[in-house]
């Protein structure tokens, strides 16, 4: 009896471990996690979405598919650097080399390759394959990147037809409107984007970001309430608290920022990034700093200003506070210099305003130099983001514009030394700036950081 | 697709993951659509206790200020409008309203004048007041160039208040002859600027006992120079000012035999600026009167005085330049109040559209910090276009609230409309705002293009009321109709009151500007200053008008005079207005309607 019974309990045993074993050579286990991946990829919940994919491969010994999914998210991301290992992973388990091509082919869309393979995602836009929500996301956002907005705004608004529940087409042209200033527009298109997805966090952050650029505070403090369950939820808490801050609410404001600045760097960007930010600045720093500041607590404020000036020495905003917290002080003589240093990048990006007006006046003319000039002068004196857009706008409009690669050489340059992912479009510009000049041969005037 | 092998599993594995949430085994921060949304302390708009009625038309102000707009020449002159100018003219303790008419064009594009109007407060009665228009009987109607602004001042204090009036291509000095008349002398008295003028103020700048001017300059427009410009949409619209250069201010010193020079060198003016609110001074608290200017775009100055009528350009530095990012506004307005009651000045301007109006809180010497965000004001929102302001005990509760005049300055604003509401914001405690909601059909909830704003007490009663001149429709005076009674709904025992106070100086210059007042009651000390300017375009009332919260005693005020020494006053009634002559005799008058009936 008993030798019966535990042969029959070895045999269960046995069959749910050849169970187990097919179930996890088959990738069956790894089924339920890659559609619940899926799902949040599709619902922009890309954190979610990692999470179960990597639970998925952890199911399974062999998920192509959990590949598949966590390269698609990374692209998603913006962490192109990471995609290909996972294609290649991908690849060799057995996904479908169709897919893994389209799947680089929006990489490098995403990366604003455009021109190079433009015909190929013409291509897919017709043979959609399924994918057409993805070819459009990444193609629309290759044109941003590339500042051939209005064909974004094209390919957008042929995706919301075809796609009209999916939110991510409205997100994606409320920011390009947002970008060129139309903030009417803009928060027409992330309403509508939030009606379709009442979590579409990215939406309700940029709404709120929005919204907050105009004082609606109450409003803005509710967008950034309902996105606060997000994963990364630094940016949100940060915005959250200016908006407490401009409601006179500054106890409150004070605590959440105290918190924030604790967190590490990479977390508080990684917040920015789910939301489809690329903040240049310290920006839990500063406005602490400022709050600080405007408290009277200004030895308080100083160290954290003066990290974000250290940081980036361009952030007239930071360092502006910073020459407040040093009056506050009584350190009267650094002070003054650090207003004169605000004082000097102001009167130089004057010029800015005039050199835009120029060019938007002429639409149709290219205004090369012009364009050059205001990257430049952001460059030295501005937001350097807000340069690499001009210059990338100088090379939409002629490609082999020597200067503008030598300076935007020069901007990855930097920037990989703190992200080595940089390194690439660094030594790209740089064998095209070292290469045979069809216009501008003048060195540019900006130099990092001096 | 789902393969016929997994979806066997697939009930499994529902169970699994059903296991994986009882557990608590599932990501931490999914996304979640039922979190509740955290709940607001709404501070941008409150219904309110003040009571305001624009009684216009019933007192019989029917100024209107016209800017030529129906000839669409789109011209950046268009956009700059009037102000009011509020003084008593003729000493008769009621003060009287000018305005400024502004101008229009030709056809061959020549620029006209209009005239200005004046009317003459008669008191008449109890219960309100009735004005009557005189301009041309006074002599300040005619007005040869395109107006704007006003300054009212004795400067050649002999006892009564003169008035300048500024405009594009020129100033006009009338000088009061104690008659009911003026007399226009501004090139005898040497104010020989022909540059677009915008606000102006008087005040005594070296010390000498005799008043100076301060002229503000906006841009350089003309119509040789008037590019064209497009709104959103392609259409034609008004060019923003960047499209033109600044034109430097200039200071007119007093010889003090009635005629002025030019000081702007010797004073050490700072060059270019586009200055459209002027306002004089003492921030730092140093017995000299130092200067404010907003400028439009560009960073705004602050002329420190050294004493003798040298000043130092600072604002940057003393953290009054720019905004809380570092960023110059569109500034217009400007006033100076001690909104935390700490003693100091704290300086408020009014902003461009998309900008914050700014609240500087002076930190002492002269420093100041942008306090909008901490103050409350940010959270109003930020689509209006402020222009006039001024700030008053309105509710008489003990601290200094602010009004701001709006309307946009395109012909096509890209949200809304031109017409924009005016604002009242609420000191609720030491500087903490809160916008006041007023019902609907009052002046406050009815849109106007407005530009200057003056505060004073029209109707004597001991409230400060308010005038504001609105471009191509009728000015407003509204009066302060506010109940007396503290905030809360308890029953009232004892309401607020007032003091007020007309400095009349004698070793100083006769309108006592620079003169400061600390007001000393049980619930602490409130202090005013008699500035020059301020506003925009605009000359509020000079006397003082302090508010006693109910239940408070005044136990005294002390007047700090530019030249000393200070002078104590120690038995102050309530609810009256006393007149202070500096070093000499205090006397009181008795509020015609202070126990009209009001609750």
């Amino acid at each position: 009896m008993q030798n019966s019974r535990n042969k029959r309990i070895a045999v269960t045993l046995l069959l749910v471990g050849l169970l187990l074993l097919a179930g996890g050579k088959w990738g069956w286990f790894a089924y339920i996690p890659n559609w619940m991946a899926q799902k949040a990829v599709e619902s922009r919940h890309l954190e979610t979405a990692l999470w179960w994919a990597h639970l998925a491969e952890r199911l399974s010994f062999n998920s192509g598919e959990s590949e598949f999914i966590i390269a698609r998210t990374l692209r998603k991301q913006g962490k192109l650097d990471e995609v290909g290992e996972h294609l290649k992973r991908a690849a060799g388990l057995g996904v479908h080399k169709d897919r893994i091509e389209r799947e680089e082919l929006l990489a490098l869309a995403q990366s604003g390759e455009i021109a190079r393979i433009q015909l190929q995602l013409d291509r897919m836009l017709i043979d959609q394959q399924g994918d057409g929500a993805e070819i459009a996301e990444a193609y629309a956002n290759g044109l941003v990147i590339c500042h051939r907005l209005e064909e974004a705004i094209a390919v957008l608004t042929a995706w919301q037809e075809a796609y009209p529940a999916d939110p991510q087409a409205n997100y994606a042209r409320g920011r390009i409107y947002d970008h060129q200033g139309r903030s009417d527009e803009a928060e027409l298109e992330y309403r509508a984007a939030i009606k379709k997805a009442p979590t579409h966090h990215a939406s309700q952050f940029a709404l709120g970001r929005l919204l907050l650029s105009r004082n609606m505070i109450e409003e803005a403090l509710e967008m950034f309430t309902r996105c606060e369950s997000m994963p990364h939820n630094a940016a949100v808490r940060i915005n959250r608290s200016r908006c407490l801050r401009g409601l006179g609410r500054t106890e409150e404001a004070l605590k959440i920022l105290k918190e924030v600045v604790r967190e590490p760097h990479s977390e508080i960007l990684t917040s920015y990034q789910t939301v489809g930010e690329v903040p240049e600045t310290l920006t839990a720093q500063f406005e602490l700093g400022t709050l600080e500041s405007a408290l009277d607590h200004h030895a308080e404020a100083l160290p954290l200003l003066q990290e974000a000036v250290d940081f980036d020495p361009n952030d007239l905003k930071a360092r502006y506070a910073l020459a407040v917290a040093l009056r506050g002080v009584g350190e009267r003589a650094k002070a003054a210099e650090e207003f004169e240093r605000v004082q000097k990048s102001r009167d130089a990006l004057k010029e800015v305003d005039r050199l835009v007006d120029e060019i938007v006046a002429k639409v149709g003319d290219p205004q090369i130099e012009k364009r050059f000039r205001v990257g430049e002068l952001y460059m030295m004196h501005g937001s350097r983001k807000t340069a690499e857009f001009w210059l990338k706008s100088v090379l939409a409009k002629e490609p082999k514009h020597k200067a503008t690669h030598a300076l935007l050489a020069q901007y990855y340059a930097d920037k990989a030394k703190q992200n080595p992912s940089f390194d690439r479009l660094a030594q790209q510009h740089a064998s095209l700036a070292a290469a045979e000049a069809t216009q501008t041969d003048r060195p540019p005037e900006a130099s990092h950081h001096d | 697709m789902i393969d016929s092998a997994t979806a066997r599993f697939f009930a499994f594995w529902l169970a699994v993951l059903a296991c994986f949430y009882c557990c608590g085994c599932r990501p931490s921060a999914l996304p979640s659509t039922t979190q509740p949304l955290a709940s607001t302390d709404s501070k941008s708009g409150q219904p309110t206790h003040f009571q305001f009625r624009d009684a216009a038309t019933e007192l019989g102000v029917t100024a209107i200020y016209r800017n030529g707009r129906e000839l669409e020449n789109y011209a950046i002159l268009e956009s700059l409008g009037g102000g009011v100018g509020l003084f008593d003219y003729d000493l008769d303790g009621w003060i009287d309203a000018f305005f400024p008419g502004g101008g229009t064009f030709t056809s061959s594009k020549t620029i006209e004048g209009r005239k200005s109007t004046f009317f003459r407060n008669h008191g008449s009665g109890h219960l309100k007041s009735v004005f009557v228009e005189i301009g041309a009987l006074a002599g300040v109607a005619e007005a040869p160039f395109y107006s704007h602004g006003c300054a009212a001042a004795d400067f050649d204090n002999d006892g009564f208040p003169d008035l300048l009036l500024t405009g594009y291509g020129g100033l006009q000095l009338f000088k009061n002859q104690g008659d009911g008349t003026f007399l226009e002398l501004h090139a005898t008295a040497g104010l020989l600027d022909n540059a677009w003028s915008s606000s102006a103020g008087w005040g005594d700048l070296n010390g000498d006992g005799s008043l100076d001017l301060y002229v503000a300059h906006y841009v350089n427009w003309s119509f040789e120079h008037n590019p064209v410009c497009n709104a959103d949409g392609g259409r034609r619209d008004v060019c923003p000012p960047r499209a033109f250069d600044g034109l430097t201010d200039i200071i007119y010193y007093s010889n003090a035999d009635g005629t002025f020079r030019d000081a702007t060198r010797e004073a050490g003016l700072k060059p270019g600026g586009k200055g459209l609110g002027v306002l004089m001074a003492d921030v730092d608290l140093d017995r000299d009167l130092d200067i404010y200017v907003a400028n439009d775009t560009t960073e705004n100055f602050l002329y420190l005085n050294n004493g003798s009528g040298r000043f130092e350009e600072s604002a940057l530095q003393n953290g009054v330049a720019v905004d809380q990012e570092g960023m110059p506004n569109g500034s217009m307005g400007v006033s100076i109040a001690d909104f935390d009651g700490d003693g100091l000045p704290d300086i408020w301007v009014t902003n461009f559209e998309k900008e914050t109006f700014a609240l500087y809180r002076n930190e002492g010497h002269g420093q100041f910090i942008h306090a909008s965000r901490e103050s409350g004001v940010t959270a109003i929102g930020s689509l209006f276009v402020g222009f006039g302001t001024a700030a008053g005990d309105l509710d008489l509760d003990g601290d200094e609230d602010i009004v701001v005049a709006n309307g946009h300055v395109v012909y096509f604003p890209s949200q809304g409309t031109d017409r924009q509401l005016p604002i009242l914001l609420e000191n609720l405690t030491k500087g903490q705002f809160r916008r006041a909601l007023l019902p609907p059909d009052t002046y406050f909830s009815t849109p106007h293009l407005a530009r200057g704003l003056a505060l004073g007490d029209i109707d004597n009663d001991g409230d400060l009321d308010i005038v504001v001149s609105h471009t191509n429709e009728p000015a407003a005076v509204v009066l302060n109709e506010t109940p007396r009674h503290e905030k809360s709904s308890r029953p009232q025992v004892d309401g607020n009151h007032w003091v007020g106070l007309k400095l009349i100086g004698t070793q100083c210059n006769r309108s006592a500007i620079g003169a400061r007042v600390v007001l000393h009651t049980t619930r602490g000390d409130q202090s005013r200053q008699v500035s020059g300017g301020g506003s925009y375009l605009s000359q509020g009332d000079i006397r003082m008008v302090f508010g006693i919260p109910a239940g408070a005693t005044v136990t005294g005020a002390t007047v700090v005079w530019p030249t000393g020494p200070d002078q104590v006053i120690n038995d102050l009634q309530v609810d009256h207005m006393t007149v202070v002559v500096e070093q000499g005799l205090i006397a009181t008058q008795a509020a015609v309607a202070a126990d009209s009936g009001k609750p």
